[in-house]
């Protein structure tokens, strides 16, 4: 299969192998969960359950609400201990309403949906349905709940169900073994999408410094003529949606469009194990493997963790800490934004969590720039990252939107290429929540000027009311003739209203 | 040679013709400076310029009467577009830029005189006579003129809360030794 | 202008304001707005005949015919007591403020 190019891009050090031949192993039910109303992007989820209340595993405790939303399902069985607030995994560390659950010990299952008898008979609502009802969201990161991705057939013209597999950011190695231990559950739960799509191809895209993976996915794609594996290059990000739409198909998704319109639905591997799991056994989302990794992790390994485990009892089960780690990462070390404690939980889009040493950081001084161009040479959105910093150093944050900070996706291959250790991508991920910012404060100051306005004219409306009350009792006083005062009275001014 | 040059030479007028053309026939007619100004001002009506409502401070503006630097609700970025627009030099030494914030009125106090009522400027407060007072949030401009007129100091302002939504990183704040030459030639 | 008029319904919590805004046909009464706006269901605890109704901070009863621009406000009774407020107050020292009438003046 022909590959196209794809703009910029690095080659960090992968650091792959600590994790890369580690069998999946399924950690220990915790006596605590702790599960998030949000952990996708959208509306959080609407709690379901109470304190006392007894769940048990795969229950709805809490219902997604709103259009773009995912559900929670409890992870074990026990008894809900709170519904409260608890830190988020996030680098600000702010709290976030959360169900606090306690084990039973027993992992007892409810009673789950039927599995759909036959899916590539069924309508593509009934797999949508059951997508959504499962809490399914992107597991590469981003978390984007999946069954809203899956009715964009409806929308649109698609042509190939794309599923990434490249895993292109350094230590992760969760997909790579997924697939290499479970590729038919993927090849499954991929058919079962590409039908309810109506993509009549299904590409794989898995990078070529995992050959195990790209044989093993090979053979279990064999049986069907509609599926290819192609193995792409290692070039970090390659694992961007964009990205890789663009170096299977050769087209560039338009900023603030979709991939979707050039015909490509992106679904991380995982998230088809996931959608093979509800669909053919109405089982939801409820654990995901998590590479932990990093040089300070005595025992890095790929954990299948129940959705809702703290990082702590995570880090814990992998033998702790070898040496005081620099910074816990959730993520990848490019990506992956730092954690400023242990005690937050594990959620749908934890890929990682990596413990990394000073050394592996090289937090160095930042110097002068030396106006190499590397950071020029490597954007893969083709932007120029030293002059955007250089704006929004200055404060000049609309400067920085028309070079079109906006459109990087803080892929960090600036910041990593840089000699001077420019912290450019930190620049940007500040000017894009600024950005946002000032929009927020835009359109509430829009939104005040109509309610201004429409006081305006009702002041106006009032005022003109008054007059014409005063003028018809002027006259009326005078002639002495009360009907006119009281036809004038109920100030009939909705014509002139309707005008203004 | 004479080619290249007399090409070029022809080129320009040519090019330089079409320009001159375009800005007669599309040129963008001149609002009054006074209407642009307004438009650019929050038109919120709040007074916390010290002028009745923004086309007052627009008009004290244009005629050069007024300091850019007036209008809170508008903070830093207003104040570098209108210095900007007016071709002047803001002192932003002692702009404080002000937190958002939003009024809320504390229901146990409210005793529903309407007395905030009549101050809001964007109906922002629902209530009638002896019934509980409360403020749509999504209306207020967070101007406080509710905030002294109530009897019982039923009513405080809250900055807006930062929350998962809207959390993001602070701007970086090592200082490289970056010369400043080298920002100015980047544009 | 057409047959309809461009009204609001307001019910507001100091946490939850709801503003709908809606198209009503002409001669939509306060309590046929409130029906039609749909708040009933989001809001159960609302009873139209309980809850006082108003525009734009007046007083006004159920039937009143509704005017384009008009917002219906549905009220909720005080917590407080004024006199008990006032008494309150009086005992811990504080003067009830006359209020900002001269300062706004």
């Amino acid at each position: 299969m022909k590959l196209f190019p794809i703009l910029g891009g690095i080659h960090p050090d992968y650091r792959k192998e600590r994790t890369s031949e580690k069998a999946i192993v399924a950690m220990p039910m915790p006596a605590t969960l702790y599960i998030p109303l949000q952990q996708h992007i959208g509306a959080p989820a609407e709690v379901l359950v109470a304190e006392g209340d007894l769940v048990r595993k795969g229950q709805m405790i809490a219902r997604n609400q709103g259009t773009v939303s995912a559900s929670q399902h409890a992870p074990t069985s026990g008894r809900i201990k709170a519904v409260t607030e608890v830190a988020a995994p996030h680098p600000s560390g702010l709290p976030q309403m959360t169900i606090v659950l306690e084990s039973d010990g027993k992992d007892e299952w409810a009673d789950l949906p039927e599995p759909i008898a036959d899916p590539f008979t069924a309508d593509m609502h009934t797999i949508n349905d059951r997508v959504a009802q499962s809490g399914i969201v992107g597991m590469g990161g981003a978390a984007f709940p999946s069954a809203i991705k899956l009715n964009l057939g409806e929308q649109k013209k698609l042509e190939i169900l794309l599923l990434n597999g490249a895993e292109c950011e350094p230590y992760l190695t969760c997909d790579d073994r997924v697939m290499r231990e479970y590729p038919d559950e993927i090849i499954d739960g991929a058919r079962i999408m590409a039908h309810a799509l109506g993509t009549p191809r299904i590409v794989i895209a898995i990078e070529q410094n995992k050959p195990q993976a790209i044989g093993i996915m090979t053979k279990a794609a064999s049986a069907f003529p509609e599926i290819r594996v192609v193995g792409v290059p290692v070039q970090y990000p390659m694992g961007s949606e964009r990205h890789l739409v663009q170096a299977i198909t050769g087209r560039e998704t338009p900023a603030r469009k979709l991939t979707a319109d050039l015909g490509v639905v992106v679904h991380n591997v995982s998230t088809t194990r996931a959608v093979h799991h509800a669909v053919r056994f109405g089982r939801p989302l409820v654990a995901r493997v998590v590479t932990v990794s990093g040089g300070a992790i005595r025992e890095p390994n790929n954990v299948l963790t129940p959705i809702g485990t703290l990082v702590s009892d995570l880090v814990e089960f992998c033998g702790g800490f070898a040496v005081r780690p620099e910074s816990v990462v959730n993520g990848g070390p490019m990506m992956g934004q730092p954690l400023p404690s242990l005690d937050v939980p594990v959620v749908k889009g934890t890929s990682g969590i990596l413990a990394l040493t000073a050394e592996e950081i090289n937090d160095s001084q930042t110097s002068s720039c030396i106006r190499c161009g590397n950071c020029v040479t490597v954007c893969p959105c083709g932007l120029s990252p030293i002059d955007m910093a250089s704006f929004i150093r200055k404060d000049k944050l609309d400067g920085a939107a028309k070079l079109g900070v906006m459109d990087c996706f803080s892929c960090g291959s600036c910041s990593w290429v840089c000699p001077s250790h420019i912290p450019l991508v930190h620049y940007f991920n500040y000017a894009k929540g600024a950005l946002n910012d000032l929009e927020r404060e835009r359109s509430k100051g829009d939104r005040v000027k109509i309610f201004v306005e429409s006081r305006t004219v009702r002041l106006e409306r009032a005022a003109e009311a008054k007059r014409a009350t005063l003028a018809a009792r002027k006259p009326a006083s005078d002639n002495a003739a009360p009907g006119n005062a009281a036809e004038a009275k109920p100030a009939p001014t909705t014509e002139e209203k309707a005008n203004a | 040679m004479w080619i290249a040059i007399g090409s070029l030479t022809v080129m320009g007028l040519v090019m330089g013709g079409l320009l001159g053309v375009a800005a007669r026939f599309l040129a963008v007619e001149e609002n009054p400076l006074e209407e642009e100004l307004k438009s650019m001002l929050p038109g919120s009506q709040c007074g916390q310029c010290g002028y009745v409502g923004c086309s007052q401070y627009a008009a004290a503006l244009a005629k050069g009467e007024a300091a850019v630097t007036l209008c809170a609700p508008g903070g830093k970025v207003l104040i570098e577009s209108l210095a900007k627009k007016l071709g002047v030099k803001a002192d932003l030494s002692e702009h404080e830029e002000k937190v958002p914030e939003y009024a809320f009125i504390h229901e146990d106090l409210c005793i529903g005189c309407t007395r905030c009522i009549r101050e809001c400027s964007s109906d922002a407060i629902m209530g009638a006579n002896k019934l509980m007072h409360t403020i749509i949030i999504d209306a207020c401009h967070g101007c406080g003129k509710c905030v002294p007129v109530c009897p019982t100091d039923a009513i405080v302002m809250i900055p807006y809360k930062v929350t998962l939504r809207n959390w993001h990183w602070p701007k970086p704040e090592i200082e490289q030794a970056h010369s400043e030459h080298e920002v100015e030639h980047a544009h | 202008m057409s047959d309809r008029i461009n009204i609001e319904v307001v019910y507001a919590l100091p946490h939850e304001q709801v503003l709908l805004k809606l198209q009503a046909p002409q001669d939509t009464t306060v309590d046929g707005a409130i029906r039609l706006s749909g708040i009933l269901e989001k809001h159960p605890e609302i009873d139209p005949g309980r809850n006082k109704l108003g525009i734009y901070g007046k007083l006004t009863k159920a039937d009143a015919v509704l005017r384009d621009r008009d917002r219906v406000e549905i009220y909720r009774p005080l917590l407080a007591d004024p006199k008990e407020v006032r008494r309150k107050r009086a005992e811990e020292g504080r003067a009830m403020k006359k209020g900002g009438g001269e300062s706004a003046a």
